[in-house]
């Protein structure tokens, strides 16, 4: 009876230890900043902490999102409609002239969206504006090809 | 502790002043060695024990450990990815909703 108290108190202690060290170790590689963020879904959260941006550029970037936002459902809504022509196109001659028109709209898009992450990059300092800027452009031609689930290791330095 | 052992003790005695019953000492000295002898078994089996002990402590704090720190980075990893992809969803929900 005493060797398996004994034995129940070594086995507690291991696993004890055990469940600390894990804890322990998982805290300190995890970042919690970002993880409170991705539940909270606040972007702005993540942004500040990951890039090192004050108040001031917080709020200024906060604001250009806010101002980008009708120029890109005016975007999607041109790209919508393009579409929808393109369906409905009933002569080759116009279907060509229609798929002309709607690749010219995706890359009015993908530049406008373009020139707004650069601006809100200026935002930031000259080193995190850049990683910012590398790291979204990444993810969307990651999007863009399809590839969900790929790593933005690449981009965290 | 070996003060207090009355075979210890008649054992220093007898140094001094031996007893006249030969085949007693010798029994008495057998039952000494033999107690040392068991004492020095549980002594090194005690040792082995705890050096097992430890080991095994040791084997599955770090197996816990890098666990966890494996873990965590993953974490990391998703979390980032799933906070940039919430972020581009935002500013261009188009393209996100198309893919």
């Amino acid at each position: 009876m005493k060797k398996i108290v004994k034995w129940s108190l070594f086995l507690g202690l291991v696993a004890g230890l055990a469940v600390v060290a894990f804890g322990l170790s998982f805290a300190a590689h995890c970042d919690w900043t970002t993880h409170i963020a991705v539940k909270d879904k606040n972007v702005y959260v993540w942004m500040q902490h990951e890039f090192k941006l004050s108040d001031v550029q917080i709020a200024k970037i906060k604001s250009l999102d806010q101002a980008y936002m009708p120029i890109c459902d005016r975007h999607c809504e041109d790209i919508r409609q393009g579409e929808a022509l393109l369906k409905k196109a009933s002569s080759a001659q116009e279907k060509v002239s229609l798929e002309g028109k709607l690749v010219e709209l995706k890359d009015a898009c993908q530049n406008g969206l373009q020139e707004h992450l650069r601006n809100v990059a200026n935002q930031m300092p000259k080193e995190e504006g850049a990683r910012y800027y590398a790291m979204m452009i990444e993810n969307l031609e990651c999007m863009s090809n399809g590839a969900m689930h790929h790593s933005i290791k690449t981009v965290q330095q | 502790m070996h003060d207090n052992d009355p075979v210890e003790k008649a054992l220093k005695l007898w140094q001094v002043n031996p007893p006249i019953d030969p085949n007693l000492a010798y029994k008495v000295r057998q039952l000494a060695e033999k107690r040392r002898e068991n004492l020095m078994t549980f002594f090194l089996w005690k040792k082995e024990w705890s050096t097992a002990a430890i080991c095994l402590t040791a084997l599955v704090v770090s197996v816990a450990g890098l666990t966890g720190s494996i873990i965590g980075k993953h974490q990391k990893v998703a979390d980032r990815q799933a906070i940039v992809s919430l972020y581009l969803a935002r500013i261009d929900p188009l393209r996100i909703t198309n893919l």
